[in-house]
Protein backbone atom coordinates (compact mmCIF):
# COMPACT_ATOMS: atom_id res chain seq x y z
CA UNK A 1 0.00 0.00 0.00
CA UNK A 2 1.39 3.33 -0.84
CA UNK A 3 1.42 6.52 1.35
CA UNK A 4 -0.77 8.11 -0.72
CA UNK A 5 -3.40 5.52 -1.02
CA UNK A 6 -2.79 5.17 3.09
CA UNK A 7 -3.31 8.46 3.62
CA UNK A 8 -6.21 9.06 0.85
CA UNK A 9 -8.17 5.93 2.91
CA UNK A 10 -7.31 7.87 6.26
CA UNK A 11 -9.00 11.12 4.76
CA UNK A 12 -12.20 8.81 3.00
CA UNK A 13 -12.67 6.77 6.06
CA UNK A 14 -12.30 10.37 8.86
CA UNK A 15 -14.92 11.83 6.71
CA UNK A 16 -17.84 9.23 6.09
CA UNK A 17 -16.66 8.31 10.21
CA UNK A 18 -18.25 11.69 10.90
CA UNK A 19 -21.51 11.04 9.29
CA UNK A 20 -21.46 7.32 10.80
CA UNK A 21 -21.12 9.30 14.05
CA UNK A 22 -24.06 12.03 13.73
CA UNK A 23 -25.93 8.77 13.21
CA UNK A 24 -24.91 6.84 15.96
CA UNK A 25 -24.90 10.32 18.21
CA UNK A 26 -28.74 10.34 17.87
CA UNK A 27 -29.10 6.67 18.32
CA UNK A 28 -27.30 6.84 21.69
CA UNK A 29 -28.94 9.97 23.00
CA UNK A 30 -32.28 8.13 22.59
CA UNK A 31 -30.85 4.95 24.18
CA UNK A 32 -29.34 7.27 27.13
CA UNK A 33 -32.59 8.86 28.07
CA UNK A 34 -35.32 6.54 27.52
CA UNK A 35 -32.98 2.99 27.23
CA UNK A 36 -34.44 1.99 23.93
CA UNK A 37 -32.53 1.19 21.31
CA UNK A 38 -34.44 3.23 18.39
CA UNK A 39 -34.31 0.48 14.99
CA UNK A 40 -36.44 3.70 13.41
CA UNK A 41 -33.42 5.70 12.89
CA UNK A 42 -31.91 4.75 9.70
CA UNK A 43 -35.30 5.34 8.63
CA UNK A 44 -35.56 8.70 9.97
CA UNK A 45 -32.61 9.46 8.38
CA UNK A 46 -34.16 8.31 4.99
CA UNK A 47 -37.06 10.87 5.51
CA UNK A 48 -34.35 13.33 6.32
CA UNK A 49 -32.30 12.42 3.09
CA UNK A 50 -36.26 12.62 0.87
CA UNK A 51 -36.70 16.24 2.63
CA UNK A 52 -33.70 17.49 0.79
CA UNK A 53 -34.04 15.24 -1.96
CA UNK A 54 -37.63 17.33 -3.11
CA UNK A 55 -36.32 20.65 -1.79
CA UNK A 56 -33.70 20.11 -4.48
CA UNK A 57 -35.78 18.29 -7.28
CA UNK A 58 -38.81 20.40 -6.49
CA UNK A 59 -37.74 23.86 -5.48
CA UNK A 60 -33.52 24.05 -6.78
CA UNK A 61 -32.63 24.07 -2.85
CA UNK A 62 -29.12 23.08 -2.10
CA UNK A 63 -29.43 20.30 0.76
CA UNK A 64 -26.99 22.49 3.17
CA UNK A 65 -29.67 24.97 2.72
CA UNK A 66 -32.59 22.75 3.55
CA UNK A 67 -30.27 21.58 6.32
CA UNK A 68 -32.65 23.30 8.90
CA UNK A 69 -36.02 22.45 7.06
CA UNK A 70 -35.22 18.17 7.51
CA UNK A 71 -33.65 19.03 11.46
CA UNK A 72 -37.23 20.59 12.26
CA UNK A 73 -39.70 17.75 10.05
CA UNK A 74 -36.94 14.85 12.11
CA UNK A 75 -37.67 16.81 15.23
CA UNK A 76 -41.35 16.62 15.24
CA UNK A 77 -41.80 13.63 13.83
CA UNK A 78 -39.35 11.84 15.83
CA UNK A 79 -41.21 13.84 19.05
CA UNK A 80 -44.91 12.23 17.69
CA UNK A 81 -43.14 9.43 17.50
CA UNK A 82 -42.70 9.33 20.91
CA UNK A 83 -45.58 11.05 22.36
CA UNK A 84 -47.68 8.71 20.06
CA UNK A 85 -46.43 5.45 20.35
CA UNK A 86 -43.33 5.08 22.59
CA UNK A 87 -44.96 7.29 25.44
CA UNK A 88 -47.41 4.35 25.66
CA UNK A 89 -44.90 1.47 25.82
CA UNK A 90 -42.71 3.17 29.07
CA UNK A 91 -42.41 0.56 31.65
CA UNK A 92 -43.18 -2.31 28.70
CA UNK A 93 -40.29 -5.15 28.52
CA UNK A 94 -37.21 -3.73 26.61
CA UNK A 95 -37.51 -6.36 23.82
CA UNK A 96 -40.89 -5.50 23.37
CA UNK A 97 -40.04 -1.31 22.79
CA UNK A 98 -37.33 -2.81 20.60
CA UNK A 99 -39.70 -4.31 18.20
CA UNK A 100 -42.11 -1.35 18.32
CA UNK A 101 -39.27 0.98 16.72
CA UNK A 102 -38.70 -2.02 14.46
CA UNK A 103 -42.28 -2.01 13.44
CA UNK A 104 -42.08 1.24 13.07
CA UNK A 105 -39.04 1.44 10.82
CA UNK A 106 -40.97 -1.47 8.38
CA UNK A 107 -43.83 1.49 8.23
CA UNK A 108 -41.94 4.02 7.48
CA UNK A 109 -39.61 2.35 4.72
CA UNK A 110 -42.94 0.88 2.97
CA UNK A 111 -44.65 3.75 3.20
CA UNK A 112 -41.88 5.57 1.48
CA UNK A 113 -41.51 3.01 -1.38
CA UNK A 114 -45.56 3.54 -1.93
CA UNK A 115 -45.07 7.31 -2.08
CA UNK A 116 -41.70 8.18 -3.52
CA UNK A 117 -40.93 4.89 -5.18
CA UNK A 118 -37.96 2.74 -5.00
CA UNK A 119 -35.79 4.68 -7.61
CA UNK A 120 -32.66 5.85 -6.75
CA UNK A 121 -32.35 9.41 -6.80
CA UNK A 122 -29.56 11.43 -6.39
CA UNK A 123 -28.63 15.43 -5.75
CA UNK A 124 -25.81 16.85 -6.97
CA UNK A 125 -23.81 20.34 -5.76
CA UNK A 126 -22.90 22.11 -9.01
CA UNK A 127 -21.91 25.70 -7.18
CA UNK A 128 -18.96 23.64 -5.70
CA UNK A 129 -15.64 22.01 -7.36
CA UNK A 130 -16.10 18.49 -7.01
CA UNK A 131 -12.93 17.78 -5.08
CA UNK A 132 -10.01 19.35 -3.68
CA UNK A 133 -6.89 18.50 -4.77
CA UNK A 134 -3.53 18.54 -1.94
CA UNK A 135 -0.15 16.21 -2.90
CA UNK A 136 -1.65 14.46 -4.84
CA UNK A 137 -4.48 13.17 -2.75
CA UNK A 138 -8.39 14.38 -3.53
CA UNK A 139 -11.31 15.08 -0.67
CA UNK A 140 -14.49 15.32 -2.01
CA UNK A 141 -15.70 18.60 -1.37
CA UNK A 142 -19.16 17.32 -0.30
CA UNK A 143 -17.80 14.83 1.78
CA UNK A 144 -16.22 17.20 3.59
CA UNK A 145 -18.64 20.06 3.85
CA UNK A 146 -20.42 17.11 5.71
CA UNK A 147 -17.89 15.80 7.59
CA UNK A 148 -17.37 19.45 8.66
CA UNK A 149 -21.09 19.92 9.82
CA UNK A 150 -21.13 16.90 11.73
CA UNK A 151 -18.26 18.20 13.91
CA UNK A 152 -19.63 21.59 14.65
CA UNK A 153 -23.07 19.85 15.34
CA UNK A 154 -21.51 17.36 17.58
CA UNK A 155 -19.76 20.28 18.93
CA UNK A 156 -22.91 22.36 19.33
CA UNK A 157 -24.65 19.22 21.03
CA UNK A 158 -22.04 18.81 23.72
CA UNK A 159 -22.28 22.38 24.37
CA UNK A 160 -26.03 22.02 24.84
CA UNK A 161 -25.75 18.97 27.11
CA UNK A 162 -23.22 20.62 29.21
CA UNK A 163 -24.37 24.27 29.63
CA UNK A 164 -27.94 24.56 29.33
CA UNK A 165 -29.99 23.73 31.98
CA UNK A 166 -32.44 21.34 29.71
CA UNK A 167 -29.39 19.94 28.11
CA UNK A 168 -28.27 18.87 32.11
CA UNK A 169 -31.87 17.46 32.56
CA UNK A 170 -31.26 15.25 29.53
CA UNK A 171 -27.79 14.17 31.08
CA UNK A 172 -29.43 14.17 34.07
CA UNK A 173 -32.53 12.04 33.09
CA UNK A 174 -29.86 9.70 31.28
CA UNK A 175 -28.08 8.99 34.44
CA UNK A 176 -30.71 8.61 37.25
CA UNK A 177 -34.28 9.48 35.76
CA UNK A 178 -36.48 9.08 39.11
CA UNK A 179 -33.45 11.32 40.57
CA UNK A 180 -34.31 13.86 37.68
CA UNK A 181 -38.29 13.69 38.69
CA UNK A 182 -37.16 14.24 42.22
CA UNK A 183 -35.63 17.74 41.69
CA UNK A 184 -38.79 18.54 39.57
CA UNK A 185 -37.87 17.39 36.27
CA UNK A 186 -40.49 16.77 33.64
CA UNK A 187 -39.68 13.15 32.45
CA UNK A 188 -42.30 13.28 29.62
CA UNK A 189 -41.41 16.04 28.15
CA UNK A 190 -37.19 15.31 28.40
CA UNK A 191 -38.22 12.09 26.60
CA UNK A 192 -39.68 13.84 24.19
CA UNK A 193 -36.95 16.35 23.29
CA UNK A 194 -34.69 13.69 23.50
CA UNK A 195 -36.03 11.34 20.61
CA UNK A 196 -36.83 14.58 18.55
CA UNK A 197 -33.26 15.84 18.70
CA UNK A 198 -31.87 12.30 17.93
CA UNK A 199 -34.22 12.16 15.14
CA UNK A 200 -33.19 15.52 13.62
CA UNK A 201 -29.87 14.42 13.91
CA UNK A 202 -30.68 11.81 12.18
CA UNK A 203 -32.48 13.91 9.58
CA UNK A 204 -29.25 16.09 9.31
CA UNK A 205 -27.47 13.00 8.97
CA UNK A 206 -29.43 12.35 5.80
CA UNK A 207 -29.41 15.59 4.35
CA UNK A 208 -26.18 16.11 4.51
CA UNK A 209 -25.13 12.92 2.38
CA UNK A 210 -27.89 13.83 -0.09
CA UNK A 211 -24.85 15.12 -2.51
CA UNK A 212 -22.82 11.88 -2.51
CA UNK A 213 -25.39 8.91 -1.82
CA UNK A 214 -28.24 7.68 -3.35
CA UNK A 215 -31.79 8.58 -2.02
CA UNK A 216 -33.94 5.69 -1.86
CA UNK A 217 -36.34 3.97 0.76
CA UNK A 218 -34.27 1.33 2.09
CA UNK A 219 -31.19 2.93 2.41
CA UNK A 220 -31.40 3.53 5.80
CA UNK A 221 -30.61 -0.10 6.66
CA UNK A 222 -26.97 0.06 5.67
CA UNK A 223 -26.68 3.26 8.07
CA UNK A 224 -28.89 1.49 11.29
CA UNK A 225 -26.62 -1.54 11.03
CA UNK A 226 -22.63 0.72 10.85
CA UNK A 227 -25.16 3.23 13.50
CA UNK A 228 -25.63 0.35 16.28
CA UNK A 229 -21.79 -0.98 15.56
CA UNK A 230 -20.87 2.48 16.41
CA UNK A 231 -22.74 2.71 19.14
CA UNK A 232 -21.89 -0.33 21.14
CA UNK A 233 -18.63 -0.01 19.90
CA UNK A 234 -17.97 3.25 21.60
CA UNK A 235 -19.98 2.21 24.73
CA UNK A 236 -23.74 2.30 24.84
CA UNK A 237 -25.16 6.34 25.67
CA UNK A 238 -21.46 7.82 25.58
CA UNK A 239 -21.55 10.76 23.21
CA UNK A 240 -17.88 11.02 22.76
CA UNK A 241 -17.88 6.89 22.02
CA UNK A 242 -20.11 7.35 19.58
CA UNK A 243 -17.99 10.12 17.57
CA UNK A 244 -14.63 8.35 17.95
CA UNK A 245 -16.45 4.48 17.70
CA UNK A 246 -17.89 6.33 13.80
CA UNK A 247 -14.38 7.48 13.01
CA UNK A 248 -13.03 4.00 13.70
CA UNK A 249 -15.71 2.31 11.53
CA UNK A 250 -15.28 4.64 8.65
CA UNK A 251 -11.76 4.40 8.62
CA UNK A 252 -11.89 0.70 9.02
CA UNK A 253 -14.55 0.49 6.40
CA UNK A 254 -12.50 2.44 4.22
CA UNK A 255 -9.34 0.42 4.61
CA UNK A 256 -11.10 -2.28 4.15
CA UNK A 257 -12.38 -1.69 0.78
CA UNK A 258 -8.62 -0.63 -0.36
CA UNK A 259 -7.05 -3.71 0.73
CA UNK A 260 -9.93 -6.33 0.39
CA UNK A 261 -11.43 -7.70 -2.34
CA UNK A 262 -15.11 -6.28 -2.85
CA UNK A 263 -17.06 -8.71 -1.21
CA UNK A 264 -15.37 -8.35 2.47
CA UNK A 265 -14.74 -4.67 2.84
CA UNK A 266 -16.95 -4.95 5.78
CA UNK A 267 -14.73 -7.60 7.23
CA UNK A 268 -12.12 -5.46 8.63
CA UNK A 269 -14.87 -3.34 10.06
CA UNK A 270 -16.70 -6.05 12.16
CA UNK A 271 -13.35 -7.50 12.77
CA UNK A 272 -12.36 -4.58 15.09
CA UNK A 273 -15.83 -4.85 16.34
CA UNK A 274 -15.64 -8.19 17.51
CA UNK A 275 -11.90 -7.71 18.69
CA UNK A 276 -12.78 -4.30 20.65
CA UNK A 277 -15.83 -6.45 22.34
CA UNK A 278 -13.52 -9.48 23.52
CA UNK A 279 -11.20 -7.12 24.82
CA UNK A 280 -13.92 -4.62 26.59
CA UNK A 281 -17.10 -5.56 26.25
CA UNK A 282 -18.91 -2.34 27.73
CA UNK A 283 -17.23 -0.31 24.71
CA UNK A 284 -14.24 1.97 24.39
CA UNK A 285 -16.28 4.15 26.61
CA UNK A 286 -18.21 1.78 28.42
CA UNK A 287 -19.54 2.21 31.66
CA UNK A 288 -19.77 6.18 32.00
CA UNK A 289 -22.95 8.17 30.33
CA UNK A 290 -21.67 11.36 29.39
CA UNK B 1 -48.76 21.34 56.58
CA UNK B 2 -48.58 17.42 55.43
CA UNK B 3 -51.37 15.46 55.50
CA UNK B 4 -52.09 12.02 54.88
CA UNK B 5 -54.94 10.33 55.28
CA UNK B 6 -55.84 6.52 54.97
CA UNK B 7 -53.74 5.77 51.90
CA UNK B 8 -53.59 2.83 50.37
CA UNK B 9 -50.25 2.18 48.03
CA UNK B 10 -47.84 -0.50 46.39
CA UNK B 11 -46.58 -1.96 43.45
CA UNK B 12 -48.54 -3.68 40.93
CA UNK B 13 -50.47 -6.16 42.48
CA UNK B 14 -48.36 -5.83 45.74
CA UNK B 15 -50.52 -3.98 48.10
CA UNK B 16 -47.54 -2.37 50.88
CA UNK B 17 -49.72 0.89 52.80
CA UNK B 18 -52.59 0.32 54.34
CA UNK B 19 -54.87 3.12 55.03
CA UNK B 20 -51.82 4.85 56.62
CA UNK B 21 -52.45 8.26 58.34
CA UNK B 22 -50.27 10.87 59.88
CA UNK B 23 -49.58 14.51 59.70
CA UNK B 24 -46.33 17.00 59.68
CA UNK B 25 -47.10 20.62 61.23
CA UNK B 26 -45.62 23.88 60.26
CA UNK B 27 -41.84 23.84 61.36
CA UNK B 28 -41.82 20.30 63.11
CA UNK B 29 -39.34 17.68 62.48
CA UNK B 30 -41.89 14.39 62.22
CA UNK B 31 -39.85 10.89 62.27
CA UNK B 32 -41.08 7.68 60.59
CA UNK B 33 -39.58 4.61 62.10
CA UNK B 34 -40.10 1.00 61.12
CA UNK B 35 -37.80 -1.78 60.68
CA UNK B 36 -36.77 -2.80 56.64
CA UNK B 37 -39.98 -3.74 54.70
CA UNK B 38 -42.38 -1.71 56.91
CA UNK B 39 -43.16 0.83 53.96
CA UNK B 40 -41.87 3.40 55.51
CA UNK B 41 -39.77 4.12 51.93
CA UNK B 42 -42.75 3.13 49.96
CA UNK B 43 -44.51 5.74 52.01
CA UNK B 44 -42.43 8.21 51.04
CA UNK B 45 -42.90 7.51 47.34
CA UNK B 46 -46.64 7.68 47.68
CA UNK B 47 -45.80 11.30 48.49
CA UNK B 48 -43.45 11.84 46.09
CA UNK B 49 -45.29 10.93 43.29
CA UNK B 50 -43.02 7.98 42.49
CA UNK B 51 -45.77 5.76 42.47
CA UNK B 52 -49.82 5.95 42.48
CA UNK B 53 -51.86 6.26 45.74
CA UNK B 54 -54.80 3.60 44.94
CA UNK B 55 -57.04 5.20 47.69
CA UNK B 56 -56.93 7.91 50.50
CA UNK B 57 -55.94 11.77 50.70
CA UNK B 58 -52.67 13.33 50.72
CA UNK B 59 -52.46 17.02 51.45
CA UNK B 60 -49.74 19.29 51.44
CA UNK B 61 -50.46 22.98 52.24
CA UNK B 62 -54.31 22.07 51.43
CA UNK B 63 -53.42 21.36 47.80
CA UNK B 64 -54.52 17.52 47.10
CA UNK B 65 -51.41 15.76 45.38
CA UNK B 66 -52.33 12.26 45.02
CA UNK B 67 -52.40 12.40 41.32
CA UNK B 68 -50.06 14.94 41.06
CA UNK B 69 -46.66 14.67 38.61
CA UNK B 70 -43.63 14.15 40.80
CA UNK B 71 -42.60 17.75 39.21
CA UNK B 72 -45.40 19.34 40.03
CA UNK B 73 -44.97 18.05 43.86
CA UNK B 74 -41.55 19.45 43.97
CA UNK B 75 -42.42 22.89 42.98
CA UNK B 76 -45.28 23.31 45.44
CA UNK B 77 -41.96 22.56 47.76
CA UNK B 78 -41.94 19.26 48.85
CA UNK B 79 -39.16 17.76 48.77
CA UNK B 80 -37.08 14.11 48.86
CA UNK B 81 -33.68 13.18 49.86
CA UNK B 82 -34.47 9.44 48.87
CA UNK B 83 -32.81 6.80 50.58
CA UNK B 84 -30.39 5.50 47.68
CA UNK B 85 -29.93 9.26 46.93
CA UNK B 86 -30.48 9.35 43.17
CA UNK B 87 -27.54 11.49 42.61
CA UNK B 88 -26.42 12.21 38.69
CA UNK B 89 -23.19 10.20 39.45
CA UNK B 90 -21.46 11.16 36.37
CA UNK B 91 -22.30 14.66 36.71
CA UNK B 92 -19.89 16.95 38.92
CA UNK B 93 -21.37 18.00 42.12
CA UNK B 94 -21.98 21.69 40.91
CA UNK B 95 -24.12 20.34 38.27
CA UNK B 96 -26.15 18.28 40.59
CA UNK B 97 -26.33 21.32 42.99
CA UNK B 98 -27.95 23.47 39.92
CA UNK B 99 -29.75 20.52 38.74
CA UNK B 100 -31.69 20.90 42.25
CA UNK B 101 -32.72 23.91 41.24
CA UNK B 102 -34.08 22.97 38.15
CA UNK B 103 -37.81 24.52 39.23
CA UNK B 104 -38.31 27.92 37.70
CA UNK B 105 -38.94 29.63 41.12
CA UNK B 106 -35.49 27.82 42.50
CA UNK B 107 -33.48 28.22 39.14
CA UNK B 108 -33.75 32.73 40.39
CA UNK B 109 -32.43 32.03 43.41
CA UNK B 110 -29.67 29.81 42.46
CA UNK B 111 -26.42 31.81 43.58
CA UNK B 112 -28.02 32.34 47.09
CA UNK B 113 -29.23 28.83 48.02
CA UNK B 114 -25.39 27.49 46.77
CA UNK B 115 -23.73 29.66 49.07
CA UNK B 116 -26.33 28.84 51.63
CA UNK B 117 -25.58 25.63 50.94
CA UNK B 118 -21.63 25.76 50.87
CA UNK B 119 -22.18 27.21 54.26
CA UNK B 120 -23.59 24.07 55.44
CA UNK B 121 -20.95 21.75 53.42
CA UNK B 122 -18.02 23.54 53.36
CA UNK B 123 -16.58 20.07 51.98
CA UNK B 124 -18.57 20.32 48.70
CA UNK B 125 -16.88 24.06 48.18
CA UNK B 126 -14.06 22.57 47.85
CA UNK B 127 -14.98 19.70 45.65
CA UNK B 128 -17.35 21.30 43.38
CA UNK B 129 -16.03 20.13 40.26
CA UNK B 130 -15.59 16.29 41.20
CA UNK B 131 -18.01 14.37 40.21
CA UNK B 132 -20.18 12.84 42.75
CA UNK B 133 -20.13 9.03 41.93
CA UNK B 134 -16.21 9.21 42.84
CA UNK B 135 -17.07 10.82 46.48
CA UNK B 136 -17.50 8.71 49.64
CA UNK B 137 -20.85 7.53 50.89
CA UNK B 138 -21.13 10.13 53.48
CA UNK B 139 -20.03 13.19 50.73
CA UNK B 140 -22.86 11.80 48.35
CA UNK B 141 -25.14 12.01 50.74
CA UNK B 142 -24.47 15.97 51.63
CA UNK B 143 -24.64 16.65 47.98
CA UNK B 144 -27.96 14.77 47.91
CA UNK B 145 -29.02 16.39 50.70
CA UNK B 146 -27.57 19.96 49.39
CA UNK B 147 -29.68 19.13 45.98
CA UNK B 148 -32.67 18.72 47.70
CA UNK B 149 -31.92 22.10 49.68
CA UNK B 150 -31.24 24.20 45.92
CA UNK B 151 -34.94 23.70 45.36
CA UNK B 152 -36.13 25.43 48.39
CA UNK B 153 -38.01 22.85 50.29
CA UNK B 154 -41.06 23.84 52.72
CA UNK B 155 -41.34 20.19 53.56
CA UNK B 156 -37.95 18.29 53.61
CA UNK B 157 -38.11 14.40 53.85
CA UNK B 158 -35.17 12.92 54.25
CA UNK B 159 -35.57 8.49 53.21
CA UNK B 160 -32.96 7.74 55.92
CA UNK B 161 -30.13 9.82 55.71
CA UNK B 162 -27.44 7.86 57.91
CA UNK B 163 -27.67 4.74 56.19
CA UNK B 164 -24.18 3.26 55.52
CA UNK B 165 -22.84 6.08 56.75
CA UNK B 166 -19.93 5.27 60.43
CA UNK B 167 -21.33 6.94 63.65
CA UNK B 168 -19.31 10.15 63.22
CA UNK B 169 -20.70 10.88 59.75
CA UNK B 170 -24.34 10.10 61.22
CA UNK B 171 -23.67 12.83 63.91
CA UNK B 172 -22.28 15.02 61.56
CA UNK B 173 -25.57 14.83 59.26
CA UNK B 174 -27.86 14.55 62.36
CA UNK B 175 -25.93 17.96 63.12
CA UNK B 176 -26.76 19.46 59.66
CA UNK B 177 -30.53 18.64 59.53
CA UNK B 178 -30.88 20.39 63.39
CA UNK B 179 -29.38 23.49 61.56
CA UNK B 180 -31.74 23.12 58.64
CA UNK B 181 -34.52 22.77 61.14
CA UNK B 182 -33.12 26.12 62.37
CA UNK B 183 -33.59 27.77 59.14
CA UNK B 184 -37.52 27.19 59.31
CA UNK B 185 -37.49 24.43 57.09
CA UNK B 186 -39.97 21.53 58.45
CA UNK B 187 -38.76 17.89 57.80
CA UNK B 188 -40.07 14.57 57.63
CA UNK B 189 -37.50 12.22 58.59
CA UNK B 190 -38.03 8.34 58.08
CA UNK B 191 -35.01 6.03 60.02
CA UNK B 192 -34.15 3.11 61.44
CA UNK B 193 -31.42 5.05 63.82
CA UNK B 194 -34.23 5.14 66.24
CA UNK B 195 -32.25 7.14 69.42
CA UNK B 196 -30.97 9.73 67.47
CA UNK B 197 -34.02 10.32 64.77
CA UNK B 198 -36.53 10.68 68.28
CA UNK B 199 -33.31 13.27 69.70
CA UNK B 200 -33.87 15.72 67.07
CA UNK B 201 -38.02 15.07 66.35
CA UNK B 202 -40.90 16.68 67.98
CA UNK B 203 -43.30 13.79 66.86
CA UNK B 204 -42.77 10.51 65.80
CA UNK B 205 -44.86 7.67 64.07
CA UNK B 206 -43.75 3.98 64.12
CA UNK B 207 -45.17 1.66 61.36
CA UNK B 208 -45.39 -1.86 61.02
CA UNK B 209 -46.59 -3.89 57.44
CA UNK B 210 -47.87 -0.72 55.89
CA UNK B 211 -49.79 0.34 59.30
CA UNK B 212 -49.26 3.39 61.69
CA UNK B 213 -48.69 1.06 65.22
CA UNK B 214 -47.79 3.85 67.53
CA UNK B 215 -47.38 7.44 67.47
CA UNK B 216 -46.63 10.51 69.84
CA UNK B 217 -44.26 12.68 71.21
CA UNK B 218 -40.72 12.15 70.43
CA UNK B 219 -39.73 11.89 74.37
CA UNK B 220 -42.35 9.37 75.37
CA UNK B 221 -41.76 7.41 72.40
CA UNK B 222 -37.92 7.15 72.81
CA UNK B 223 -38.18 5.81 76.08
CA UNK B 224 -41.26 3.51 75.76
CA UNK B 225 -39.23 0.15 75.38
CA UNK B 226 -41.90 -2.18 74.71
CA UNK B 227 -41.96 -0.31 71.65
CA UNK B 228 -38.28 -0.82 70.65
CA UNK B 229 -38.92 -4.68 71.75
CA UNK B 230 -42.27 -5.17 69.69
CA UNK B 231 -41.72 -2.93 66.68
CA UNK B 232 -38.02 -1.94 65.85
CA UNK B 233 -36.28 -5.30 67.21
CA UNK B 234 -34.41 -3.73 69.66
CA UNK B 235 -34.70 -5.71 72.86
CA UNK B 236 -31.48 -5.95 74.66
CA UNK B 237 -29.99 -3.66 77.04
CA UNK B 238 -29.96 0.19 77.28
CA UNK B 239 -28.53 1.60 73.78
CA UNK B 240 -25.93 3.35 74.92
CA UNK B 241 -25.09 7.03 73.41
Amino acid sequence: MSVELFFQSLIDGTLMGGIYGLVAIGLTLIFGVMKIINFAQGALMMLGMYVSYWCFAILGISPYLSLPLSAIILFAIGMTMQRGILQRMAGAPDHNQLLVTLGITLFIENLALVIFKPDFRSVTVDSLPASLSFFNLNIHTTKLIAFLFAIVLAIGLFYFLKKTFIGKAIRATSINSQGASLVGVNITKINYIAFGLGAALAGVAGSLITPFFYTSPTVGASFILKGFVVVVLGGLGNFIGALVGGLLIGISEAFGGVLLPGSLKDLMTYLIFIIILLLKPSGLFGGKTR
Amino acid sequence: MLKVENINAGYGNLQILRNLSFEVNQGEVVSILGTNGAGKTTTLRAISGLIPIHSGTVYFNDVLLNKKSAEFIVKSGLVQVPEDRKLFTDMTVLENLEMGAYTKGARKNLKKNLEYCFELFPILKERIKQISGTMSGGQQQMVAIARALMAEPKLLILDEPSIGLSPLLTKQVFEIISEIKKNGVTILLVEQNVNQALQLADRGYVIENGEVVMSGDAGVLLNDENLKAAYLGITTEKVAL
